[in-house]
């Protein structure tokens, strides 16, 4: 009897080990990270002909998966939805260029700052002058914050719109006197209105001085410093240096 | 000439030790420097590297300044010339321009200037004075980074040749420390060997000098005049043979700590070994009024005989001083080892005595007190061989109730016993 339990617990091991060396083999699947983009905002993140993810977060996104070794998806959404989202973990990194701010901080994780942004008045007249003025802004923004915190001393009337080419519309159809847009967005509307007339002046506020970066899941702790020590290895390697001259002229970190 | 001696092994020391304290010193730099040189890689890596490329990056954006505020100061159409100013606000805001207060300040003033110029509100003939300021800046900004290379590169290369050099320099301290050393054995050596010369010249004299009174008392004692005192010259004799038996102990410690010796492994039957013992000890047993027993073994190990006769010979003779009546020799098989024991029903030993044991002239509790059983030497014998063969040595004793002393020997399975 007792040589049978013996036999039993014997093969028993075993099994175990066999099975456990069987899956120690197996290599782990890697895991998926889920990359949001905000939808329509050239040059930093659209879609081209193709239907293709393109422009400077995309790119940055994928240098990053790279340097974490870890497979990619694209998510796009509003500027709206962005902090919602990313808060409860719908998605992994929000690849938004997202200026850090206090009440932001609070919602998500960021990682150390990449860039920096500016924040510009374009419209025909300077904002010294543009009581009465209708000013569009992209909606759940900052700018948009701003704008409506400033309406009533400058008497201006806000137009909330979705995406950033939206902006330009406004102002080409005169359904706004004037934007106060994000930099990367300011250059994709002076490209295309700075012969009309239009000129871009940045507007010095400690507000729009924070740095860009990125957001990350606030239930992923590791992920943030995975993607810190990636970021810190693509500005020493080049990497950063690269994408920045493909989308822009000057350095923008 | 003793003084001159002491003198000549104190130098020694102190040399010794000052080349521990150099070697130290040395060692401890070389370690420290290298630690230096570490430190100094690591920050070159971790914070020197992106020191210099966001100044590279300031010094790209300086440059684009002076290409924006070119277009504002020379374009006639107030679009481009908007333009221009339009993109120098970015060139001006870059973190990199941000490195440093003096290379801020300078972006900044560009970047108003080019906006008022853009706007016509200033003349476009100033700026040229602004356009030399920002390649300055750019140029001391590269320049400074060379320096800061140059700088680190000397740092790490004088360091490194400190540490070649404390290298090169422990090399030397190492080889004459060894040619001192060598120089020092042999002049050890040297006067080892004068003194086992003079000391075996010494023990030859001895031994003659004994050998003649010994023969001098037989004769005494045989001759007439020697009958009334005979008493006299048969303790005389024994007080002799003591001599004799101390000296010839004495002289083999001697032996075995000054000469190298080797014993010779091979296998010995033990039953050999005790027959021969039982025959040697047969008179000095009724002498002692001893029942000497040797139990009967089958068993061999691997031993040098001689040693191994010698290390039985002196504890037989140690339990028959100290035996009341009975002394038994047995061997038993302890796993691949044979232990040999030595048994005796004497008086045995305090616990405070056995670690003394071992040294020469110390003898157990009882024995102390018992004038003529020896002088101490032989376990002190034993366990010198013992040490020679490897062969662990174990006492095994209690005050009143006698000793045993087992000694373990080598029988190795792969030997074949016939």
């Amino acid at each position: 009897m007792k040589k049978k339990t013996w036999g039993l617990v014997l093969w028993a091991a075993l099994f175990c080990f066999a099975h456990s060396a069987a899956h120690a083999d197996e290599p782990s699947k890697p895991r998926t990270l889920k990359l949001l983009l905000l939808k329509d905002n050239p040059p930093l993140s659209h879609r081209d002909a193709g239907g293709k993810f393109v422009g400077f977060n995309v790119d940055l996104g994928r240098l990053l998966c790279d340097a974490i070794k870890m497979p990619c998806e694209f998510q796009e959404t509003e500027h709206t939805k962005v902090i919602e989202m990313i808060s409860k973990g719908e998605v992994d990194i929000g690849m938004i260029s997202l200026i850090v701010t206090p009440e932001r901080a609070r919602q998500v994780l960021f990682t150390e700052p990449y860039r920096i942004s500016k924040t510009f008045w374009i419209s025909r007249v300077p904002m010294g002058q543009s009581a009465k003025a209708r000013v569009a802004v992209v909606n759940g923004s900052i700018q948009h914050k701003w704008a409506e915190r400033n309406s009533a001393q400058q008497g201006w009337t806000v137009v909330p719109v979705s995406v950033n080419p939206e902006l330009i519309r406004s102002l080409r159809d005169g359904k706004a006197d004037a934007v106060i847009s994000p930099s990367s967005a300011a250059l994709e509307i002076m490209k295309e209105l700075s012969h009309s007339g239009f000129n871009a002046r940045p507007i010095e506020s400690q507000e729009f001085n924070n740095p860009v970066a990125i957001a990350v899941n606030p239930a992923d702790k590791a992920l943030c410093d995975q993607l810190n020590a990636a970021l810190k290895q693509i500005k020493t390697n080049g990497q950063l240096d690269s994408i920045n001259s493909k989308y822009f002229s000057f350095r923008v970190f | 000439m003793r003084h001159r001696k002491w003198h000549g092994l104190w130098l020694a020391y102190l040399s010794a030790g000052f080349c521990v304290l150099v070697f130290t010193v040395l060692s401890t730099g070389i370690l420290g420097l290298q630690q230096r040189i570490l430190g100094l890689t690591n920050e070159t890596r971790e914070v020197l590297v992106p020191q210099f490329l966001e100044q590279i990056r300031a010094v790209r954006n300086l440059e684009m300044l002076a290409h924006y505020g070119g277009l504002a100061a020379k374009a006639e159409d107030s679009a481009v010339r908007q333009e221009a100013a339009f993109l120098a606000a970015f060139a001006a805001a870059n973190p990199g321009n941000l490195s440093d207060e003096q290379t801020r300040q300078l972006a900044s003033s560009a970047y108003q200037l080019i906006q008022s110029i853009a706007a016509r509100e200033r003349d476009p003939a100033e700026w040229a004075a602004m356009e030399k300021a920002l390649s300055s800046r750019a140029d001391q900004v590269a320049v400074s980074i060379g320096q800061v290379v140059t700088q680190r590169a000397t740092n790490i290369r004088d360091d490194s040749l400190t540490v070649r050099n404390l290298a090169i320099a422990l090399a030397v301290l190492f080889a004459l420390s060894m040619g001192m050393m060598l120089v020092l054995g042999r002049f050890l050596m040297v006067r080892i060997k004068v003194k086992s010369e003079l000391f075996n010249e010494a023990s030859h004299d001895f031994r003659q000098r004994l050998h003649g009174l010994q023969l001098l008392i037989n004769t005494a004692k045989r001759s007439r005049a020697a009958r009334d005192g005979g008493n006299v010259l048969s303790s005389f004799e024994a007080t002799t043979n003591d001599l004799q038996r101390y000296l010839e102990n004495l002289l083999e410690i001697a032996r075995l700590d000054a000469v190298a010796i080797r014993p010779l492994i091979r296998k010995v039957v033990l039953q050999e070994v005790f027959q021969r013992l039982e025959l040697q000890f047969q008179d000095a047993a009724s002498h002692h009024g001893v029942d000497i027993k040797f139990r009967h073994t089958r068993l061999w190990c691997m031993t040098d005989e001689n040693m191994l006769l010698r290390i039985l010979e002196n504890l037989i003779a140690n339990a028959m001083k100290f035996a009341r009546s009975r002394v038994l020799v047995a061997a038993r098989l302890r796993g691949d080892q044979v232990e040999v024991c030595v048994i005796d029903n004497g008086p045995g030993m305090p616990e405070f005595n056995r670690r003394s044991l071992y040294k020469a002239f110390v003898q157990g509790g009882g024995a102390a007190q018992q004038a003529g059983l020896g002088f101490g030497l032989g376990l002190s014998i034993v366990m010198r061989l013992a040490g020679l063969l490897s062969a662990p040595v174990n006492i095994g004793t209690k005050e009143g109730h006698g000793s045993m002393v087992r000694v373990r020997f080598d029988r190795p399975s792969d030997v074949p016993p016939g």
